[in-house]
């Protein structure tokens, strides 16, 4: 039925050849030129912000047009320049284009929130313009096939996100020095990532001459098959585990998240938990997965000793917050490790699961985020122990903040359970028992300290009286991510597909490399 | 009567797996449009309630007869084919034995709540809470899907959860509540797991397949997993039944208003883990492992809540552990089967699986009633209610004579089969285990008979204990009397007319957990038999020790104040409560606030990915990069090492600024190279940069920060980061070192340097890659110049939370530093 819906549309957006043929670009390029557009607009607030809620709705839509199109047509590589793979080539494959969707989906969220959340001044400053570079960063990250393209986008992205963590809330209740000191960390860390990554792709072109992926990988392969790996190979390899292992936030490269995450605006906390820490995972999968895949019994065993210890290092440091959004900032370095032990078994099921925890995830995680916004604002404070009983002054976030901890803490029927249901399952297949089992005790500890932070926030003597008064802007986010995080769990089947076919393009990049090199340079 | 009319009716146009999704979906629809009724029928809203839940039942009953004839009533909507979960229903005897427990004993809460709770409380909340809570039972009880029942089970302690804290303000409330969620969830968490290996070594997660084909019985019993599938499933079955260990969240959990914990905490949803193990029984039965884990369980269980209870003073408590002990009952009759005799305390249990329920909820709804017009449940301040409330005095009798098992009383016909089969169990197993079940079982019908009398003794006869209270106690109104003289009614017509009940409910279940079983047959006098002999025992020493009650209690309220750690609560609440403590002080360890630490981290996990592969091929005897790369000019050598002095001056300089100028020399070292190596444009870019930044820098650290400036680290800290500096910085020469184009690979430069001029008519290839083949990174690259302009434009404006406030947690945080807090910034890293 999705393979229908998809193919009419797909066949009405033919009759539209300009949007046709460039929707692989156009999810970067339209943000890029909003970007700039907003700095010229900034003056103009009422204008600025119907022209940013339009792009970003566009940006949803282009997103839709680009899966349906990978859906009916599988992988499509697009040259940006006439040079092929000498050139810079842009491939939406399945896991580009849900994660272009995803992200657009989410950031629609955002911006929608931020209207009423961040301060109209900071607004018209640079937010819109920031936000929109931030998004143009991920879907070039998303969508290029070319490993120093790759490194460009990455900077983008991670440069505008620390612009974004100044801006100014309405009611903040951060202190400005935390953000100077949480965006210097991330700073800091991100630029010897950044470093690393330079090294590790001056190694790889060093080595084989090319900076296509696709190429890339087939050459490695090729080298794989002759017997004849060079180590350096298996080392940037390796060391593409520090520059994405830094951006998902997986232990020992964790440490700036739990100071970034929380002191970020909310719309913002809310991105950086649900996106972009899942740039790491695309990472792994398109660079580590497809072209140092011969080095897998390298990295595998690496990755899951380190999923292992970030699951358990961001339980504990959750469990010991008092602080609400740091407490959902380790609540996501946990769950990130989860996601890292699905790719880490390596099984085609467990990189499936992998990939529908990461999406679940970033459903429930961004509300969550958008929500404790909502209660910060009310209670005035981030400090739980000092909230209590606003059940009764604001039950739709407390039935909102349910359903999240539902579903992070993987209790069906909401989302949150199918994903992680399928990553225990998939492991047990796979025979990797203990890593399930600490899986498992972790999850009983995520039990333990969403349902905690609810009660302590939710029950117990209510300390305001006044209603919440929240506006619209902050509650439909708020109410469509519920909707999905309960819709995606019963209607899960489409994502489970996506799955099924993500892993299997991982397992067997046959496709994804004939895809590319079919660009004939000129 | 109805009965036997519907018995001739078969399914002719109703598909039976609809009217199963009815069943279960209608509690859920009517809890979704329940406020909007709601704001119509007020506080009349619980008769809403109460309807659903007939419905229900009637469904419940309609499809009695079907059950009976063993019809195959079941049907199946795939839904997630990668976790094996299905949408698939099935009634079978046992399942059709639950709901009918779930659906009668939710009518009769739900008409008593109208009594019960007043219309100030939110009511609307409150019925919502009890009709997801029934759908979910309902969906357990009909789920033929191991994942469908467990999505059932959480939904279970989900409404459980919010029911144990309805009064959300309340301390008490909020520890019961989270105590069972933490529990009850997260020991479904383990039975998950346990289903899903389960799934692994049959293929399937359909409960009827699993049940019922042989052949996969004997794969699992014969799966070296065979051990930890039953133990994870137990978990799950024992924390939601409060059984072993798991057993302290059932006295918290009496918190919640009376008829809740009359519905969910004795007659409903605790018995979902004994229905798990039911279900369960084909498949597990019969091995060792089975008897010791669920009878050895149930019997220390049963003993030990029943010897707990008698020091209770609180109506609910005593009610409460009460219910662990006869849960436990339950428990083990379940796992008496041998492999010759399978199922001597199935029938047994099954039939007490009944009767329990209608007796608890009956006295349940009693405590309700005498706490509501006592305002008290301590069962020290009350005595003589005889008198005032005569009726309710009757059905207490009732329900409590049944409990005690005396006849002519359900209770009493169940526990009998409860003695016969732990004699006969003792028996095949022999030894000295032939004296020591039976006993325990006798035991365990002491206690019952003693707190069954207390109850009885302590609230209704003897004097008023509170002259006050007493005066103002009168007999309820008719709703909340109704629904326990029905429940009276009920235990005294399945006391007298067994035979009807075994017929349509009991011998059903039976049958479906042990096809071809034995026909139970039940009668109030079967002549002097052991069981009989067994009753007349128990209520012959039941008096005996009744006379020294207060001792017993006395000498239990004296151990538990001398050894208070020993007690599995306190184990919890040190848990609990140390929990945020504890691992503050882990993450706090893990986090410590300054970068450097973190820095350094990321560099030894870098070296220690590159040793990786590099100790690898190494040993392996491999070159690690082509040594003709060492050969160069002596010249480039000189400039080489002036670079590398230049940067151990960086690292190791005393003051700030000698190590920014050591810095920016080795800059324009590295600029004089790019010169030497024939690149004049890279080079004049490089100076540019570097002068700029070494300006940049100076200023910046002169004005920010004079004292660092002069002095910024300790001697040890510095030899420290400059050996982690220099090994990564090492590990990364060699791993560049060691490329090389492979031989059979052309690089891309090759074709950038054939094609440049016929294809974009540049001759600087450097600008034309630039320009032109990777022209779109170059866009990129721009973005990302007016990107750190707008980030420090962004950073100029920032500001943080208002200054007042800002002092005030200021101070805080110095007061409480429990959490990893993030430190003072220490830029030594600038």
């Amino acid at each position: 039925m999705i393979l229908q819906i998809a193919s009419t549309i797909d066949n009405l957006l033919l009759s539209v050849p300009f949007i046709y043929n460039n929707v692989d670009v156009l999810p970067i390029a339209v943000p890029l030129l909003a970007g700039a557009l907003m700095i010229l607009f900034r003056h103009r607030i009422k204008f600025q912000k119907y022209l940013n809620l339009a792009v970003s709705i566009i940006i949803l839509i282009l997103a839709f047009l680009l899966i349906t199109k990978v859906i009916v047509n599988g992988p499509s590589a697009y040259a940006v320049g006439e040079f092929g793979k000498y050139g810079i080539v842009l491939v939406a494959d399945l896991l580009s284009s849900s994660m272009v969707l995803l992200t657009a989906f989410i950031s629609l969220m955002c911006v929608i929130y931020s209207y009423e959340y961040i301060e109209s001044e900071s607004l018209n400053q640079s937010y819109y313009a920031l936000f929109n570079l931030m998004i143009a960063g991920l879907n070039g990250i998303f969508l290029t096939g070319d490993i120093f393209n790759l490194y460009v986008f990455f900077e983008i992205m991670f440069l505008a996100s620390i612009g974004l963590i100044f801006a100014n809330e309405k009611l903040s209740s951060t202190l400005i020095e935390h953000k100077f000191e949480g965006a210097f960390k991330y700073l800091v860390l991100g630029m010897i990532g950044s470093t690393i990554m330079l090294i590790a792709i001056i190694t790889t072109y060093g080595t084989i001459g090319s900076l296509n992926m696709a190429d890339i990988a087939l050459k490695i392969s090729i080298l794989n098959q002759e017997g004849r790996l060079p180590w350096q190979i298996v080392a940037a390899g390796l060391l593409f585990i520090i520059v994405f292992g830094n951006k998902a936030a997986l232990f020992p490269l964790h440490y700036w998240l739990p100071d970034v995450h929380p002191t970020a605006p909310t719309p913002i906390s809310a991105m950086l938990s649900g996106i972009l820490i899942k740039v790491g995972v695309y990472g792994i999968l398109r660079i580590v997965f497809l072209i140092y895949a011969p080095a897998s019994s390298y990295y595998l065993p690496v990755l899951m000793l380190i999923s292992l210890i970030t699951i358990v290092v961001g339980a504990i440091g959750a469990i010991a917050q008092t602080d609400l959004k740091r407490m959902l900032a380790y609540s996501s370095i946990s769950q990130i490790g989860y996601v890292f032990l699905g790719l880490s078994i390596g099984t085609a099921g467990s990189i499936a699961a992998a990939f529908v925890y990461m999406i679940f995830h970033a459903v429930a995680k961004s509300m969550l985020f958008l929500t404790a916004g909502g209660v910060i604002h009310h209670a005035e404070t981030r400090d739980m122990t000092k909230m209590g009983g606003l059940i009764k002054t604001m039950p739709f976030y407390s039935a909102a903040f349910m359903i999240g901890a539902m579903s992070i803490a993987g209790i069906p029927p909401i989302a949150g359970f199918f994903s992680k249901m399928y990553l225990l399952k998939t492991g047990l297949e796979a025979g990797a028992t203990i890593a399930v089992f600490i899986a498992l005790i972790t999850a009983f500890a995520t039990i333990y300290y969403m349902f905690n932070s609810w009660i302590s926030i939710f029950w117990g003597e209510s300390l305001k009286n006044k209603r919440f008064h929240s506006s619209h802007e902050m509650m439909l986010p708020i109410a469509i991510l519920c909707v999905f995080a309960i819709l995606l769990g019963i209607l899960c089947n489409p994502v489970f597909e996506a799955g099924d076919i993500v892993a299997s393009q991982i397992i067997d990049p046959e496709l994804y490399i004939s895809t590319v090199l079919k660009v004939i340079p000129r | 009567m109805l009965l036997a009319l519907l018995y001739d009716r078969s399914f002719d146009s109703v598909d039976p797996f609809i009217i199963l999704a009815f069943i279960i979906f209608l509690p859920f629809a009517a809890a979704f449009v329940l406020p909007i009724i709601g704001s119509k029928m007020k506080e009349k809203i619980g008769w809403f309630a109460t309807l659903i839940s007939f419905i229900c039942f009637l469904a419940v009953l309609y499809l009695i007869p079907n059950v009976s004839r063993e019809e195959n009533l079941s049907g199946i909507i795939p839904w997630i084919n990668e976790l094996g979960i299905n949408f698939s229903l099935r009634a079978d005897g046992l399942s059709i034995l639950l709901a009918a427990i779930v659906s009668f004993i939710g009518i009769m809460i739900m008409f008593y709540s109208n009594g019960y709770m007043s219309p100030k409380d939110d009511l609307n909340r409150y019925y919502q809470y009890l009709l997801v809570f029934m759908g979910s039972m309902l969906g357990i009880a009909f789920s033929d899907n191991l994942i469908l029942l467990f999505l059932f089970w959480e939904l279970t302690s989900i409404s459980s959860f919010l029911l144990i804290g309805y009064y959300r303000d309340t301390e008490k409330s909020i520890y019961g509540a989270r105590k069972a969620l933490l529990i009850t969830a997260g020991g479904g968490l383990f039975m998950l797991l346990g289903f899903i290996a389960i799934g692994l070594v049959t293929g399937t997660y359909e409960i009827s397949q699993i049940v019922s084909n042989p052949e996969i019985i004997l794969n699992l019993k014969s799966s070296p997993d065979f051990a930890g599938i039953l133990i994870l499933i137990l978990i799950g079955a024992f924390a939601k039944s409060a059984q072993g260990i798991f057993y302290i969240w059932l006295p918290n959990a009496m918190e919640a208003p009376t008829p809740v914990s009359a519905f969910l905490h004795s007659a409903t949803m605790v018995k979902a883990g004994i229905f798990l193990i039911a279900r369960f029984h084909p498949v597990f039965s019969g091995t060792d492992l089975w008897f010791y884990l669920v009878s050895g369980t149930g019997m220390i269980t049963m003993i030990f809540a029943g010897y707990i209870a008698i020091r209770q003073t609180d109506l609910k408590a005593i009610l409460a552990y009460s219910t662990i002990s006869q849960l436990a009952y339950l428990v083990t009759m379940y796992g008496f089967t041998t492999e010759i005799l399978p199922t001597i305390g199935v029938s047994a249990a099954t039939f007490h699986l009944l009767n329990h329920s209608t007796f608890k909820a009956c006295l349940f709804l009693i405590v309700g009633i005498v706490a509501h017009e006592l305002g008290t449940r301590d069962i020290r301040e009350m005595g003589g209610l005889a008198k005032k409330m005569p009726i309710t005095f009757i059905i207490a009798i009732i329900a409590a004579a049944s409990m005690a098992g005396i006849p002519p009383f359900n209770g009493y016909l169940s526990k009998e089969l409860f003695y016969e089969s732990s004699i006969i169990m003792g028996q095949q197993i022999g030894g000295i285990w032939s004296a020591i079940i039976p006993m325990t079982a006798l035991a365990g019908g002491v206690l019952t008979f003693m707190y069954s009398l207390r109850l009885i003794h302590k609230v209704f006869l003897g004097k008023p204990a509170n002259e006050e209270m007493y005066s103002k106690a009168h007999e309820p109104g008719a709703i909340m009397l109704i629904p326990p003289i029905i429940l009276a009614a009920l235990i005294v017509l399945i006391g007298l007319f067994p035979d009807l009940f075994i017929e349509y409910l009991v011998q059903p279940a039976i049958n479906s957990i042990a096809p071809g079983s034995e026909k139970l047959h039940v009668q109030l006098w079967h002549g002097f038999t052991r069981p009989f002999i067994m009753t007349v025992f128990t209520i012959a020493i039941g008096l005996f020790f009744y006379m020294k009650y207060d001792e017993i209690a006395e000498s239990q309220n004296r151990f538990c104040s001398n050894y208070k750690w020993f007690s599995l609560n306190n184990l919890y609440d040190k848990a609990v409560n140390n929990a945020r403590s504890e691992s503050a002080k882990i993450s706090g360890s893990i986090q410590r606030g300054p970068p450097t630490g973190y820095i350094i981290w990321m560099l030894v996990f870098t070296i220690f990915l590159i040793l990786i592969p590099l100790s690898g091929f190494y040993f392996s005897g491999g070159n690690l990069f082509d040594p003709s790369i060492m050969r160069l000019p002596a010249s480039e050598y000189f400039l080489l090492a002036i670079i590398v002095i230049t940067a151990i001056g960086a690292a190791i300089a005393p003051k700030y600024i000698v190590a920014i100028m050591s810095l920016s020399a080795m800059g324009y070292l590295v600029a004089l190279l790019y010169a030497y190596l024939k690149a004049p444009d890279l080079a004049m870019t490089q100076v540019c940069v570097e002068t700029l930044s070494t300006i940049l820098f100076l200023a910046v650290i002169m004005k920010l920060r004079k004292k660092e400036a002069v002095n910024p680290d300790p001697r040890s800290d510095q030899i420290t980061k400059l050996l982690i500096g220099f090994i990564s910085g090492f590990s990364f020469l060699l791993v560049i070192m060691a490329t090389g184009i492979v031989e059979p690979f052309v690089p891309f430069s090759e074709y950038f340097i054939e094609n440049a001029i016929e294809l974009t008519g540049g001759r600087n290839i450097v600008n034309v890659i630039v320009v032109d083949f990777r022209g779109y990174d170059t866009i990129g690259e721009i973005t990302v110049l007016s990107l750190a302009a707008l980030c420090v434009y962004n950073i100029i404006r920032a500001k943080g939370m208002k200054k007042e406030k800002k002092k005030e947690s200021k101070e805080e945080e110095e007061s409480t530093n429990i959490t990893d807090n993030i430190t003072d910034i220490v830029p030594e890293e600038i």
